[in-house]
Parts: structure tokens; C-alpha cells; sequence
């Protein structure tokens, strides 16, 4: 009797594809998955990223621009103390430039903090609570700005920045 | 093509999908990385030169305050010494007092009528326009865009600046008032202020430091040092023609006045002055003015850093006291370029 002893034959290996092509798809498929997954997860990390390194970048930008802005305020140093006006919300220093008229503002309203020299305006959001106040030295001396601000994800950062010129003082705030 | 080929491609298609997605999620996530570390190493290297400058400003300014001299400044002191070897690399330093000059916002008329400081006016110009332009609009910290159309523009530098403390026996008094008004946010106050002053100038009376307390008042607290009986100009620094106009004054009276400048222009090349010995050359009385112009000491300084394109100018004002204390020295003012 002739037995089969072709395992390799063509009919067997049809049959041994069709059982292959099962067990390639439900890995590929499991590899797919995995693979959706792992994109899906990098995903949300890279976006989890970027809002934060976005957050930062607004954060470093808004501190450049009140850097910038507080060094051009250049209160005489005869000026009396408390010339920084704070409030519902808003915070104006006259002096900008050195010009007694010319304000620096800062407003918070509606989780929008926008900084104002009188020409130009910058808004930033992505704050829900922000602080505004003079910053003062151990005498209660005003020598700039400071900027408390919470982030969404409730981290807090506080901003404070030096005035060009201040005022001597009075005796009182020596 | 055969059954295997097209399993083997539909497979790789997949995969490379899978890898273009996640390359381009990479390459979305490196580009944003990497404009953001651009834009952090900036702001990083800005902040750090500006700082480098700073530091080597405010050890300046300690130097200042630790002067084993405080009662006189001289290029003797060690300072002027370690302007040439600043402690960082690739700096340079420079010191001017930036008080020992005519202040325009203080200045009084009879110094521009009376002498021959009037020729620092620019022709046409009087000394009339310059009080005037005071009382116009107030006193400024900018004194070139403020008065430039009234001094000759090679005097305004080197003459004139708007740095010093008023003293109130050499003060306009048109200008003190302004400065109560503004300092003390009271008009009606300023008012009664001048009136006080009016009657100490129609009795001639020389303020001295024991009795500011008496007449400021209540405001003293304010006022001081702001107002003061301190000499305006110090002698090693001022400028000769300052100098010479000044001690030629004609209501101060100072014997040779050509002659006693030239001496303490001669003095301050060779020593430190101290008050007993400006006092010794002067030979004036007491209770003559020119000690309220005259001294040797420097209330204002400027101060300049500067490393490559980036500049850091400070003004350090010393800060009298009035209880014996040594004075302190504040930085009033900065200004950085870059």
C-alpha cells in the first residue's frame, strides 16, 4: 500500500495556508491592536506634551513681556510710595517710558489676562485665577510687579518683575 | 501574483502605515520640542548676560558702599581702582558721578543771570523759559527730550543733569513746590510749603541740617532726603567752569574766587578733600551760601557695564541719614541695552 507520506504536498500545504492565514491575522490583528493602542497612548502623551510645553512657552513669553514692560517703567526717584494703583481685577503704573502719563496696564477679566502699554495689547489665556499686586520689599517699598497666576492644571507661578527706576523711598519705607 | 505576495504585502502595507503615523507623530512632537527648547535657550542666554551684568553692577555699587572714606569721594578711593579689573571677562566698567552737575530741574535763575553759566543756554534762550518750562510741565527725569530746545546741545551732557537731592537753601523755589506738590500728592500743601520758604529767603536764613526736622514739619518723613541741607556739587568731580562760576557768584562775596578755584583744582589732583579742608581753602563765614553748593561728597553715581553689544547703565544714589547712621546706597535706576 502506498501510503502519503507527502506532507509537503501541495494539497497539504493549501490546507496548512488556510489555517496559517487564520493564525497570521489573529496576530496581526493582536499586533494591530497593540500597535493602535501604543499609537493611541503616544498619542495622548505627545499631546499631553505639547499642551504643557505650549503652557510653558506661553508662561516664558508672558514673563518676557512683563520683564520687559516693568523695566521700562521708570519712576522718578522723587515719585512718592505707593504710586502702583491696584484693584478689581487691574493693576496701572504711570511712568512707562518715563513719561508720567503713559501707563503699564495689566486686567484680568473672564480667564483672560491681557497686558496693555497703551499701544499695544497681548492677551493670554489658559489661566483661571490670577493675582495682581505691587511687589514690595520688607519696608512695604514698591520696586516692581508681581503676577500670581494658577494654571488649569492648578499649578501655581509667581511672576515678579523690577521697575527701570524707583523712587527713593521716604523715611518710613527705608 | 500569488497568494503568498499578497499576503506578505497587504501585511508590510500595514505595517508601514503604522510607521508613517507614528513617525509623523514623532516628528510633529520633535519639531515643537525643539522650537521650544530654541525659544527657553534663548530667553536662557538673554537673562544670563543681562544677570552677568547685573552682578558685576551691584558688586560696583558695594564697592561704593564700603568706601573706607565715606565722608569724602575722590578718584583716591579704592573703587576707581578696581573699575580696570572687573570680575568677569570681556567687561568693561565705567564710573561718573552723575550729580556734581547743574541740576535743570532744581537750578535757580540768578545761576544762569549772574554768571557766566548763562552761555550754556542756547542763543535766544532764558533763564526765564527754563523756570517757566518747569512750572509748564513739571519736573522731569528726562532732561534731554525736556530741554534740549533750551541748552546748547554739546552743554546738556556734560553741564547738566537731572540727578541730585534738592538742597533747600540753593533750590528754585518754584521748583520745590512743584517737587511737594508731586512728592506729597498735595497741591494746597505745596501752596502753604512755598509760603513757608518765601518768608525763610526774605529773612536770608540758611537752613542747616538740625533744623529740617522743624521745618518740614510733619512731612519730613516724606520729604527727607528728598529736600535737604546737603552741598550739591562735589569739588574732586565737578566741572571747572562749575567750579569757577560758582565761587564768583556776586551775592556770596568770596575773595578771589579765580584764584581759590585754581586751588582746589590743583588739591583735588593730589589728595582727598575733606570738608574742613574745602572749608580751610574757601575761607568763606559759616553762613555763606557757597557751603550749600560746595562739599565732597557724591550723591549720585552712574554706573556702566558693558560686555559686547550689551550695555547695563545704574544710577546708585547715597541715601543720607539723619541719625548718624552711614548712608546707604540704593540702586534708583537701570537701564539695560542690548
Amino acid at each position: 500500500m502506498r501510503t502519503n507520506t507527502r506532507f509537503f504536498s501541495r494539497r497539504n500545504e493549501r490546507g496548512s495556508t488556510i489555517l496559517e492565514v487564520v493564525v497570521a491575522l489573529f496576530i496581526l490583528s493582536t499586533l494591530g491592536i497593540g500597535a493602535w493602542y501604543a499609537v493611541g497612548v503616544s498619542l495622548r502623551l505627545a499631546d499631553r506634551l505639547r499642551e504643557k510645553m505650549l503652557a510653558n512657552v506661553r508662561l516664558l513669553q508672558l514673563d518676557d513681556r512683563l520683564r520687559g514692560l516693568a523695566g521700562r517703567v521708570y519712576l522718578p526717584y522723587w515719585a512718592p510710595d505707593g504710586i502702583v494703583q491696584t484693584g478689581d481685577g487691574a493693576l496701572s503704573v504711570p511712568y512707562l517710558d518715563g513719561d508720567p502719563k503713559k501707563e503699564l496696564n495689566l486686567t484680568f477679566r473672564e480667564g483672560t489676562l491681557s497686558v496693555s502699554d497703551g499701544e499695544m495689547s497681548t492677551h493670554y489665556t489658559g489661566f483661571p485665577h490670577v493675582e495682581l499686586s505691587a511687589a514690595t520689599n520688607d519696608s512695604s517699598h514698591q520696586y516692581g510687579i508681581s503676577v500670581q497666576l494658577e494654571g488649569k492644571d492648578g499649578r501655581r507661578v509667581l511672576i515678579t518683575a523690577r521697575f527701570g527706576a524707583t523712587p527713593l523711598g521716604s523715611l518710613s519705607s527705608q | 501574483m500569488s497568494p503568498d505576495h499578497a499576503s506578505t504585502g497587504s501585511t508590510s502595507l500595514v505595517a508601514l502605515t503604522m510607521l508613517i503615523l507614528m513617525a509623523a507623530v514623532a516628528a510633529g512632537g520633535a519639531l515643537l520640542l525643539q522650537a521650544a527648547f530654541a525659544y527657553t535657550s534663548r530667553s536662557s542666554t538673554r537673562e544670563d548676560l543681562r544677570l552677568s551684568l547685573q552682578k558685576e553692577g551691584e558688586r560696583m555699587a558695594g564697592l561704593l558702599a564700603r568706601d573706607p572714606t565715606p565722608d569724602a569721594d575722590s578718584p583716591m578711593d579704592p573703587i576707581w581702582g578696581q573699575i580696570g579689573s572687573p570680575g568677569i571677562r570681556d567687561v568693561s566698567i565705567t564710573l561718573e558721578d552723575a550729580s556734581s552737575r547743574l541740576n535743570v530741574n532744581w537750578a535757580q535763575k540768578a545761576i544762569f543771570e549772574k554768571t557766566a553759566l548763562g552761555q550754556l543756554l542756547r542763543h535766544g534762550s532764558t533763564a526765564q523759559e527754563l523756570q517757566q518750562r518747569r512750572e509748564d510741565r513739571g519736573i522731569s527725569p528726562d532732561i534731554a527730550a525736556e530741554y534740549a530746545d533750551l541748552i546748547k546741545e554739546d552743554a546738556l551732557p556734560r553741564y547738566f543733569t537731572g540727578y541730585g537731592y534738592a538742597n533747600l537753601n540753593v533750590t528754585d523755589e518754584f521748583a520745590l513746590r512743584k517737587l511737594f506738590a508731586v512728592r506729597m500728592s498735595d497741591q494746597a500743601g505745596a501752596e502753604v510749603f512755598h509760603m513757608r520758604l518765601q518768608q525763610a529767603l526774605i529773612q536770608k536764613k540758611i537752613l542747616k541740617r538740625s533744623d529740617l526736622r522743624e521745618f518740614l514739619g510733619l512731612d519730613y518723613g516724606k520729604l527727607f532726603p528728598l529736600m535737604n541741607a546737603e552741598p550739591v556739587f562735589n569739588v574732586h568731580f565737578v566741572e571747572p567752569l562749575i567750579l569757577g562760576e560758582l565761587l564768583s557768584l556776586p551775592d556770596l562775596r568770596i575773595p578771589q574766587p579765580r584764584h581759590i578755584a585754581q586751588v582746589i583744582l590743583d588739591s583735588r589732583d593730589r589728595q582727598e578733600l575733606t570738608s574742613e579742608k574745602l572749608r580751610q581753602i574757601m575761607g568763606a563765614p559759616d553762613d555763606n551760601r557757597i557751603y550749600q553748593y560746595l562739599g565732597v561728597v557724591t550723591w549720585f553715581w552712574k554706573i556702566t557695564v558693558t560686555r559686547g553689544s550689551a550695555r547695563l547703565e545704574l544710577i546708585v544714589a547715597r541715601v543720607p541719614t539723619d541719625d548718624g547712621r552711614a548712608p546707604r546706597f540704593l540702586i534708583v535706576e537701570e537701564r539695560y541695552y542690548s
